[in-house]
This record gives C-alpha cells, sequence and structure tokens, in this order.
C-alpha cells in the first residue's frame, strides 16, 4: 500500500522483461544481496540525499547479517543473523550534490559490537524487562530507505548511473527517454560506446516498454496493478527481469508511474532524479506539487515545441521552479524536433563521468 | 499523507524492534515528527489509535514530537531554524540572511527514535 495516498492492494507487482523467464523473486533477492556482501562491514551513508532527511542524522549500519527480503510492494520482513545496531549523529555536509555515495568506514564503531550483544538476540535475559528504554532511531519509511540504500551501493559499485525519472502522467518521459538513448548509443566513452537500460513503471500495459525497445535499449516493464508509484524494493527486482546483465549498462534509466505525488518521496537508490514538466501543463504547477521539483536534481522542460502554442510563460516556470530549489539544473528540450536533446544527453554524460571518477578512487562514498 | 498507512508501518517497526530487543512488550513509542513529513499529528494520533486497538500492541502509548525545520544557507554557511507553519510550500529562506535556499537539514522527519519495553 502507498503510505503516501493509501492506494495500491496488496499484491505482486508483474515484472516483464521480454525474456521468457519466470518471476522468481528469489533470484531478485540473490541479486543484491551478493554485491552488498562482498564488502566486509558495508556501511551505507546517505549524504545530502534532501528527500530522506532522517539519514543526515541517523546512520544505520549493517554488518552483512541483516536481510531484508520483500515478499509484497511496502512490506518487508527483517532476519538478523547477529544483530543491526543504530545510532545517531549529525554531520556537517558543505557538500550538498553528492548523493550516490556507499560508504566504507574505518569507524571507531566497529567497537560498538561488543555493546550490542548485550542486547540482541539474548533470549536468556536474566534480568527484569522493567520499563527499558530502547533506542531506535529509524524512520517509519525506512524499509523503502534500507533497500534504496543497498540498491545505491550495487549501482555506485557497478559504476551504473541510475536515473529516476517522474513527472506528471503524459509529460512525455517516454519519448524524451526514447530519442535520448537512441543519441547516448552514439556517444563514447573511454572508447566503448554508452550502454543504457531501463525500467519503466505503469499500472497496466507494457506499451511504453515497446516504445522505448524502439532505442535499442533493454527494457523491463512493471506493471504495478494499483500501486501509484515504484519503490526501490520493485527496482532492485525488475534487475533480473533485464535481459541484459546490469553490472555492464552505463546509464539505467528508471521511468517512474507518471504522478507528481507519491514517486518524490520514495527514493529508489538512484544517483539523479530528473523531473520531466511539459509545455502544456502550465507555469505554476511546481508551486502546486512542491515535493516532485524540490528533490529533483534536474528539471526538464519538455515539448518545448509546443510552448508557444500553449502559451506557456518560461521565465515564470524557471522563476518558480528556481523558488523550491535555487541551485537545480533546468533542460529545455523537445524530443520530437531535437532541440536541446543534446544538452540533455551532455549533462547525463557529465553525472556519469562524474560517478565514474569517485568511484574509480576507491572510495564508495 | 495517509496516516493510517503511516501508522500500520510503525506498528509494524515497533513489533520488529521489540522482536530483535527480546522484550515482550511494547509500552511506549518516541517518536519525532517534522512539518515536513506531511503527516499530520492529530490524523496520525487518531489513526495510531485505531490501528491498534484490539490489538496486543493496545497498551502502547504514542508520543510524538514535534521537530523544527532547519535549513543550511550556502551563502552565510549557517544553520537556521525556520519557525511557522509552512503548509505544503517547500520555500525556504536562511533565517540569517534571507537567501532562499533548497537545503533543508532537518524537519521531514518521521522518525522512531525510541521505545520502552518491558
Amino acid at each position: 500500500m502507498c503510505t503516501e495516498c493509501g492506494c495500491g492492494l496488496p499484491g505482486e507487482p508483474k515484472f516483464s522483461g521480454g525474456k521468457k523467464s519466470q518471476h522468481d523473486h528469489e533470484h531478485a533477492h540473490e541479486h543484491t544481496h551478493e554485491h552488498t556482501h562482498e564488502h566486509g562491514h558495508e556501511h551505507t551513508h546517505e549524504h545530502g540525499h534532501e528527500h530522506t532527511h532522517a539519514h543526515e542524522h541517523t546512520h544505520e549500519h549493517t554488518h552483512e547479517h541483516e536481510h531484508a527480503h520483500e515478499h509484497e510492494p511496502g512490506r518487508m520482513h527483517s532476519h538478523s543473523h547477529k544483530h543491526s545496531h543504530s545510532h545517531s549523529h549529525s554531520h556537517d555536509h558543505e557538500h550538498a550534490h553528492d548523493h550516490e555515495h556507499a560508504h566504507d568506514h574505518e569507524h571507531a564503531h566497529d567497537h560498538e559490537h561488543a555493546h550490542d550483544h548485550d542486547h540482541e538476540h539474548d533470549h536468556s535475559h536474566d534480568h527484569d524487562h522493567k520499563n527499558t528504554v530502547v533506542a531506535v532511531h529509524k524512520s517509519i519509511m525506512n524499509a523503502n530507505n534500507l533497500q534504496a540504500a543497498r540498491n545505491r551501493g550495487f549501482f555506485a559499485g557497478s559504476r551504473v548511473l541510475a536515473v529516476n525519472v517522474l513527472s506528471s502522467p503524459g509529460a512525455g518521459k517516454t519519448k524524451l527517454l526514447t530519442e535520448a538513448i537512441k543519441m547516448l548509443s552514439q556517444k563514447e566513452v573511454d572508447g566503448k560506446t554508452l550502454k543504457c537500460g531501463v525500467v519503466v513503471g505503469d499500472l497496466e500495459t507494457d506499451n511504453d516498454a515497446v516504445r522505448l525497445r524502439q532505442s535499442g535499449a533493454p527494457v523491463v516493464q512493471i506493471s504495478t496493478g494499483t500501486l501509484c508509484h515504484l519503490d526501490a524494493a520493485m527496482l532492485a527486482r525488475s534487475l533480473s527481469e533485464l535481459s541484459a546483465d546490469p553490472t555492464q549498462l552505463d546509464i539505467l534509466f528508471i521511468e517512474n508511474v507518471g504522478n507528481l505525488v507519491c514517486p518524490a518521496t520514495f527514493d529508489l537508490g538512484e544517483g539523479l532524479r530528473i523531473t520531466v514538466l511539459s509545455a502544456g501543463e502550465g507555469e505554476d504547477k511546481p508551486l502546486k506539487y512542491p515535493p516532485a521539483f524540490h528533490f529533483a536534481d534536474l528539471v526538464v522542460l519538455s515539448k518545448a515545441d509546443l510552448a508557444e502554442a500553449c502559451e506557456f510563460d518560461r521565465e515564470l516556470a524557471l522563476n518558480n521552479i528556481r523558488s523550491l530549489k535555487p541551485e537545480v539544473e533546468i533542460v529545455e528540450v523537445s524530443a520530437k524536433t531535437g532541440a536541446g536533446l543534446d544538452v540533455f544527453c551532455e549533462k547525463l554524460v557529465e553525472r556519469f563521468l562524474s560517478l565514474k571518477q569517485q568511484s574509480a578512487l576507491g572510495l564508495l562514498l | 499523507m495517509h496516516e493510517l498507512s503511516i501508522a500500520l508501518s510503525l506498528i509494524e517497526l515497533a513489533r520488529a524492534e521489540l522482536k530483535k530487543n527480546g522484550g515482550s512488550k511494547v509500552l511506549a513509542l518516541n517518536v519525532k515528527l517534522g512539518p515536513l513529513s506531511g503527516v499530520v499529528k492529530e490524523a496520525l494520533l487518531a489513526a495510531y489509535d485505531l490501528a491498534v486497538s484490539e490489538s496486543d500492541m493496545s497498551a502502547a502509548v504514542l508520543n510524538v514530537e514535534d521537530v523544527p525545520v532547519t535549513v543550511f544557507c550556502s551563502e552565510c554557511k549557517k544553520i537556521s531554524t525556520l519557525s511557522g507553519n509552512f503548509g505544503g510550500s517547500l520555500r525556504f529562506v536562511c533565517g540569517y540572511c534571507g537567501q532562499a535556499t533548497g537545503d533543508v537539514r532537518s524537519g521531514a522527519d518521521l522518525d522512531l527514535v525510541s521505545m520502552e519495553i518491558d
């Protein structure tokens, strides 16, 4: 169920990658888990990722042992084999733009191990439990945030730029991504052509996946049924349906369900978040739907070829967007005519290169 | 936002934490709630009462602490605490110099901070 709007009956979303494979969700679990277990003590920290504010102050350390299994959307079961401990402290962040990091810290925190043995899984508590206060420090959106952090770690480790694309229904996400992928597939980075993949979410049909496949990229369609947004667990599961090995991709686009409300508050573990606003939607859309624009790294003003006919006040739109997020990047594109598409693709390549560079330093920070 | 499903997620989280700590009963839940979380305190309290009624958690008291919005300003490099009712608007200005800023450091909290257990 969507904790934003309450929609969505419990039930399995469907994944179709155009492969003749079964939806074996167990595979998906192993897929992502393998990557996280390779690193000894993997600490994933969220720095400056504005929509998970809790993470600015609290850190969840999972020492290889805590597995989170997704059985239905939005429901998580945690199995702790040893323990997990949480604590909170604040960081002074000067670099608000570094989002896609997973950390490996040589922290003094390790010595907290000894501490926790007293608390966890120790059923032979001899002392009376009289009104003990236990620290939790977890966001109530914890289950999704935890999976998002795992996804983020996976993408960083595999040098994949994961791009979450949000907009209202009909703003032109599919067309934009199809054309962008065609252009990106002709570009070379380090002597190799860029490889893109897509995961697209809709309530029903795989129409968008069919359209996107025209770009030549591998595409997975998630049919959510009734759920109005994609969440981190769905993204993780969809990766196993891709006809290409996700670790071999350079850019993975995630076309979210057309909805300017709920997707904004669900971290998928992406490295870049784009919100698309089309010329026919009106300049005050950002003011009416603040979160979708506030949490965007890049805003695309799409269908630029229609702007004049719609009497779209471009300056006003830019001002409205900037009032929510002064430093946000804004690109104007017409996927139909191709205007601005090269600028859009350049921004993506820039972001991809910056991710590669950060990861190359051996610091998954 | 849908406070009932938030309440249900909270209860599920509390149950998981109770088990991890080897406790037998939850006596109280201490939650921090920020104005930017989109959750209305009164609605959450009402939804919670509904969600725990006639369940093993019905004795668990929900305490909700309001936390303020704090923002970081890239101009004066300071964190300021903002007061007032934001009502869903995400336009913030630095409390010191008035510069528009989107760097929110706290205020979107929807956290289970601690639990009192038996």
